[in-house]
Parts: structure tokens; sequence; C-alpha cells
């Protein structure tokens, strides 16, 4: 199991995310928000952002889970 | 019709039946009772020609020839029909296609109109059953009339039907009673029907009885005092009494 | 993976990348610096496996990516109707559901290898659909599209990683051509788009990209179809897929493949579906690849979605079909189904994974894998996987492997049907997975390989 890390805090890709939400679900400190960014080709944008960069336990869940793999710590 | 001539047959690693001799004539109605595991089935599958069951002495002739060595399909195309006493589920295939099969249509050319006929023949709502899936979570009484409706399908010159009342509810043991009854009455067949009721017997108009026990055909003659008989004593009590009137 | 087929020194492979990687930096000059970026960083992750020694892919088979060519010349000749392929290629792409007439279709998109053909919409869509919605349907060769709409940079290169193994960096390396498919709001288009992929180099790596955005409310069905040419003999097709299904709309996606021996078949897979829509994909293989691997991965992010994942394969001859798909839900009450069948003879290895990982509440989901034997030296094996976050989660799954049942043969015997016909009509009754979407042209093709491979069993 990862150890706790004062000063970790998870790095979204804004290239690569898909705006899944996995990793705000999977996230048990809720370090992580989805943030609406408006509409593309009727489709919805969104930005996912480190609302909580304080909480993070760097459990490295979000890391792992992200099926876009555009999160890292 | 039909003649069994000393047939020893070996199904499942054992001795099923163990020297049978059997006479149907054409026209008639044979009935065959006996306890459980005395070689009802296996006599049925014999004559029937499956796989699973070898013969190792003895012979089968169906209308003169002798049809031992012939396969299954073989004997089906020359008139021989057996309604299950344990059909199998098969899943994926559907009622419309075996019913069609039965009745000798191309897979292509499944007619409805024909195989609904069939259904409501035995009671069951074509609606309801053609697209099912085989005896899938059938009831035994479904199960029962769903092998009659294949038979009826077939046409068969020799119809062999094991158990076909077994698990039947009595409202439905009318209508099963008296198709039997017709499939019997057709003119230039034969029909064995294996059972454990005398009941069939308020439908159908028996020619012969028989009585099998332990992989032979003990007995046969009519049915009335036979069947007396048998209520009384049992199956086993009755065998004795037949040795000892033998003897 | 055997070591036997990486053979060829290291250095030789990294000479033949070098020069993939100068003719590329020229190919993409055309594009946007977006792009060319994505394109870059995705050699510089292959050139890396390539020499850490990874295999291809995480699942399936391995093969040398070194040995084929992406970018082979020549280019093919434009035509103006699919009626214009000669009468051997019509039936080729007629097996794989291509309808030549384009009486049932809405439009048609013909690549071989790496040069599209033919784009262009039917005679129904020009007379029925287009006239109400003009531009309502944007179908084009995805080079093109990207150097054109600058905005689908947001989804591009993104529901599958490039790095995801080997494989999706060297297909987002070096993909040409493709589809891009683009239906706007409200736009049902009724009759499915077809898009045919046809292999006819020899050696070829055909390495499209699939990119579908279908925007809230509307509907389409796609049927994608690849093939190759007899007189070829080695290739590999594999082609990166993304799909995105906006808010109530309605996708189906039917992939059908007709590869022989010497085939390395690599589809990617990726789909984003929005609130109360549904995606349906149908995977169906006839043909007896060297090796498929497949895991389209569908993630359910809107509400109440909708995710209905089938294939129905055979594995014949010497093939390592891997085949499998995943569900994630990350929207609330999403439903999810996976069903997998394969039917295999010969000395085919199958195996059937499916995944249904639930991060949502009310998550409802089945997945099935079954796999019939037909032959002794046939192998399968079954990954099931069920995933849940919430307590209210419904999974279940279900997989059996086995050979046709001796009791459900003679039983069908009994009824007057020889031993290839019982075979046949289980064989049948095992793959009806009930497609409604199936062209009628690739049932008959389907049920003629059910009646070979019933002859083949016995």
């Amino acid at each position: 199991m990862a150890g706790l890390r004062r000063d970790a805090r998870p790095r979204v890709d804004p290239e690569r995310c898909i705006r899944c939400g996995v990793c705000v679900r999977v996230c048990r400190a809720g370090v992580l928000e989805l943030r609406s960014a408006g509409e593309l080709a009727g489709l919805p944008l969104a930005r996912c952002v480190v609302a909580r960069p304080g909480a993070c336990t760097g459990c490295l869940r979000c890391v792992e889970e992200c099926p876009a793999r555009a999160i890292s710590l | 019709m039909l003649k069994v001539e000393n047939l020893y047959v070996r199904a499942g690693g054992r001795e099923v039946l163990r020297g049978v001799w059997l006479e149907v004539g054409e026209g008639e109605t044979h009935i065959i009772m006996g306890p459980n595991a005395s070689g009802k089935t296996s006599l049925a599958m014999a004559i029937m020609g499956h796989p699973a069951y070898e013969i190792m002495r003895g012979k089968v002739l169906f209308q003169g020839t002798d049809i031992t060595g012939l396969s299954m399909p073989e004997r089906v195309k020359l008139g021989i029909g057996l309604a299950f006493q344990n059909p199998p589920a098969i899943r994926g295939v559907k009622v419309r296609d075996v019913l069609a099969a039965c009745a000798g249509l191309k897979p292509e050319a499944s007619r409805e109109d024909v195989v609904s006929g069939l259904l409501e023949a035995v009671g069951l709502e074509p609606e309801l059953y053609l697209r099912r899936d085989l005896n899938l979570g059938f009831s035994g009484g479904e199960k029962k009339r769903m092998e009659l409706a294949q038979l009826l399908a077939m046409r068969p010159k020799l119809a062999i039907l094991d158990e076909p009342d077994s698990g039947v509810d009595v409202d439905s043991l009318k209508l099963i009673g008296s198709r039997i009854a017709e499939l019997a009455r057709r003119p230039g067949c034969a029909t064995i029907i294996i059972t454990h009721y005398r009941h069939i017997l308020s439908y159908v108009e028996a020619d012969t009885i028989h009585i099998m026990y332990d992989g032979r055909v003990v007995f046969s003659g009519e049915p009335g005092p036979v069947l007396e008989l048998v209520e009384e004593k049992g199956y086993e009590g009755f065998v004795k009494e037949v040795v000892k009137r033998v003897a | 993976m055997s070591r036997r087929s990486l053979n060829v020194s290291l250095e030789v492979k990294l000479a033949k990348i070098r020069e993939l990687n100068d003719w590329y930096d020229e190919f993409d000059k055309r594009f946007p610096a977006w792009y060319r970026k994505i394109r870059l960083r995705a050699r510089k992750i292959y050139e890396e496996l390539e020499r850490g020694g990874a295999p291809i892919c995480r699942y399936g088979k391995d093969f040398d990516f070194t040995e084929y060519v992406p970018n082979l010349p020549p280019e093919r000749e434009a035509i103006s109707s699919l009626r214009e392929l000669d009468e051997v290629e019509q039936r080729y792409v007629e097996t794989i559901g291509m309808d030549v007439e384009e009486e049932r279709r809405a439009g048609s998109h013909l690549q071989e290898d790496t040069t599209v053909v033919y784009s262009g919409f039917s005679d129904w869509a020009r007379e029925s659909l287009l006239p109400e919605h003009p531009d309502g349907v944007v179908v084009m060769n995805p080079d093109e599209a990207i150097m054109k709409f600058d905005w689908l940079r947001e989804f591009v290169h993104r529901l599958v990683p490039i790095d995801l193994d080997k494989y999706t960096a060297l297909c987002t390396a070096y993909s040409i051509g493709g589809v891009f498919l683009w239906v706007k709001r409200g736009v049902k288009v009724k009759l499915p788009l077809q898009a045919c992929f046809f292999m006819k180099a020899e050696r070829l790596a055909q390495l499209p990209y699939i990119l579908v955005i279908v925007e809230p409310h509307a509907r389409v069905d796609i049927i994608s179809g690849c093939v190759m040419h007899p007189k070829c003999f080695t290739g590999v097709h594999g082609c990166i897929t993304e799909i995105y299904v906006g808010e109530g709309a309605q996708v189906s996606f039917n992939i059908i493949h007709n590869f022989k021996r010497g085939y390395h078949v690599r589809p990617k897979v990726g789909v984003l579906v929005e609130e109360g829509a549904t995606y349906v994909e149908n995977y169906i293989s006839i043909g007896e690849p060297d090796s498929a691997q497949l895991y389209p991965t569908v993630i359910l992010r809107g509400r109440g979605s909708r995710a209905v994942l089938r294939s129905l394969f055979f594995g014949r001859g010497h093939s390592d079909m891997d085949i499998g798909a995943a569900i994630i839900y990350t929207g609330e009450k999403c439903r999810g189904q996976i069903i997998s069948r394969s039917v295999v003879l010969g000395e085919a290895s199958v195996k059937m994974r499916g995944a249904l990982k639930a991060y949502a509440p009310g998550a409802r989901g089945h997945l099935e894998c079954r796999a019939l034997l037909l032959s002794d030296k046939a192998r399968a094996f079954a990954y099931p996987n069920l995933k849940s976050m919430y307590p209210d989660a419904m999974l279940t799954h279900e997989a059996a492997i086995g050979k046709i049942e001796d009791e459900q043969l003679y039983y069908l015997m009994s009824r007057g049907l020889s031993e290839e016909e019982a075979v046949a009509l289980i064989t049948r009754g095992f793959l009806s997975a009930d497609i409604p979407e199936l062209p009628p042209l690739l049932r008959a093709e389907i049920d003629r390989l059910i009646s070979t491979t019933a002859k083949e069993a016995l």
C-alpha cells in the first residue's frame, strides 16, 4: 500500500482527460472534481480539476483507474 | 409390423435387456408396464436405434426387414418414431425449427401455419411456444405435450410413447389421451405406449399388455385381469405369481 | 509470447523505424501542430517500447510489427461507385455485409489499402435524408477532417490511450485514412452507413483511424467490414476507433471480419456514452486469422445510459482469438450487457474476456461468455470479471465452455436429422444471439459457414 505523502497531489493532463469521472468516484478524499466547461458538437466538455490538493493521501487510486491514463502524481 | 427376438442390450456399462421377445402387429396398440429400471425405456431406445444402447445379441425386425444394424436416422426414415420420457432442453434451438424438422420441412421453409397446428393439437398456444428454446424451462407436462406434437408431426408407422402421461395434470390428460387414441387408430400403423398408470386405458383401446421385469418381458396378455392383479400385488408380487403359475 | 518470432535483431528494427519516421515526418506536415505533436509523442513511445522488447499487446499473440509496412504505395484509384469493383471483389465485400447496390444503405466508404477510393451517400440519402438535413451527416477521410476541424483536438486520441500498449502507440503514430463520421443533433439516419476496409497489398499494415461523433438525439448504424484480397498472404489490420455518443443518441457499430491465415487483427475501440444514450456493438468474425485481439472499452458516463456488446466468432484452423469487452460505469443507473459466443474447431485457441466495472450506484449488468468446442484440439478459456464500488449494483455473469452434448445430438437425430444436420442446428442455435442489426447477406454467409463447420466437425 502506498504510504501517506503529505505533499502528494495528482496532476491531470488536460490533453488526455476524457471527463469520465472515474477518478472523482474512486478518490476517497474528494480531491478531484469534474467541472462543466460548456459544450462542443453537442457533447459536454468538462475539466477535471484538483479541487482539494491538500487532502490527497497519495493512494494512487486515481492514477491506476483512469481509463485514459491521464493522471500522474 | 415389429418383431423383437431375444434382444440383449447394454447401456451405461450394464446389461439392461436380457432376452426380450416382443411382437406387435399392424393396427395394434400395445401397452408396456413395469417397475422402474425394468428396461422399458431401454427397449424403446433399442428399437429406435439410439447409439447409447448397444445390441449385444438378438434382432429387431420392422415390416419383415432386419433393422438391427441400421442407424437411428435410417430407422426414422423407415417410419419409427419415439416420444422420449425425459427429453433434453436444447438452448438456442427453437420449438418452431424442431417441429418443422420433424414434419420433414426444410429449415428455410419452416411453415408457421403447419407448426402452429401441431402445437394447438396438443393444447399449447402457438404464440407462446413457437419462438421458445426447446424444452428450456418447460414443466413436465409441457415437455410431454411437446413430445407428442413432434410425434404427430413425424406421423410414424410405428409410434412408441415413453410415459406420455406422467407429470401431466388431470385436465390435460383428456386432450393428450384423445390425441394418442387418434394416433393409435391410424390405419396401417401400430402404437406402443409405456406407462405406469392404467388411466390411459380410459382413452385408448389396447390389444395387448406386456409386463417387464428385470430386463425381460415376463408377461404378455389381455389387459383386464392382469392389471387388477398388478394393482393388488404390485410388480414383484405379480411376477412371483406368474412364476408360480408357470412352474 | 514466443521469442522465436522476434528473431530480427534490434538494430534492424530500429533502422526500419527510423526510415518510417522520416517518411511520416514528411506526410505529417499537412496536419495542424496539435495533431503532429500527438503522433510524434506516439512514435517516441513506440520506439521505446520496441527497444524494451515489449509485446505487441497486453493480450493476444505477439508478432513483429516491423515485418509489415503501414505506408505502402501505390495510391489506389478513386472510383465513382461500388459497382465499379470487379465481380470477384464485389463478392468479397459482400461476404462482410457490404451492399454493393446500396439499396439498403445511407452511404458507403471504401478504403483500399491506404487510399480512400470511394466515399459518398446513396440515392436514398440524397433523396430522403439530406434535403431535410443538409450537412446533417458528415463523412470524410479523418486526415482531412483533422485538417479542417481544429476543435477535434478535444476528442482525438483520448478514449484509446496512446500508450495503452505497443500497438496503440504505433497506430496513433502511423495511421493513414479511416473514417470520420459526424452526425448532427437530432438527425436520425434510418439506413446503415457502410465502411469497408479492403487489403490488397502484400505485407500491408492497414492502420485506419475511425472517429465517430454523434450529437444528442441523433441516430446512426454503422457497418464496418474488413476483408483481404485472396492474392495476399500476410498483413496486419487494426484500427483505433473512438466513438462519442451524445445525450439521448443511439448508435450501433457492427464490425465484420473475414481474414485468412497470415493476418493479425487488432482493432482498438473506445466509446463514451452520455446521458440516456444507447450504444450497441456487434463483432462478428467468420475468417481464420493467425491472431485477432479485441477489447472494446465502453464508458457509460451519462445517467441511465446503456451499452450492449456482442461478439460472435469462429475459431478455426490455428487461429488465436482473444476477444473481450469492458464496460465501465461512471454514471448512475446505467445498464450494460456483454454477450460472447464462439464456435471453436480445428486447433484454434479462443480466449473470452469480459469486465463490468461499476464506479457509480444503480449499475445493472450481465456478462455471458460461451464457447462451443467442435473438435478434440479446440481450446477455450473464459475470464469474466465483475467489480463494484457500490452495494446496490446488480452484476451477474455466466460462463460456459463445452462440446455438443451427446444427449442433445441423439435426441435431434431421433427426429430424423442426420448427425451433420443436428450439429448444424445446434450450432446455429448456439450462435443466434438475436442480432436485429445483422444484414441479410451476412446472415446467409454465417449460415453457409455453419453448414461447412458441421461437416468439418464430423
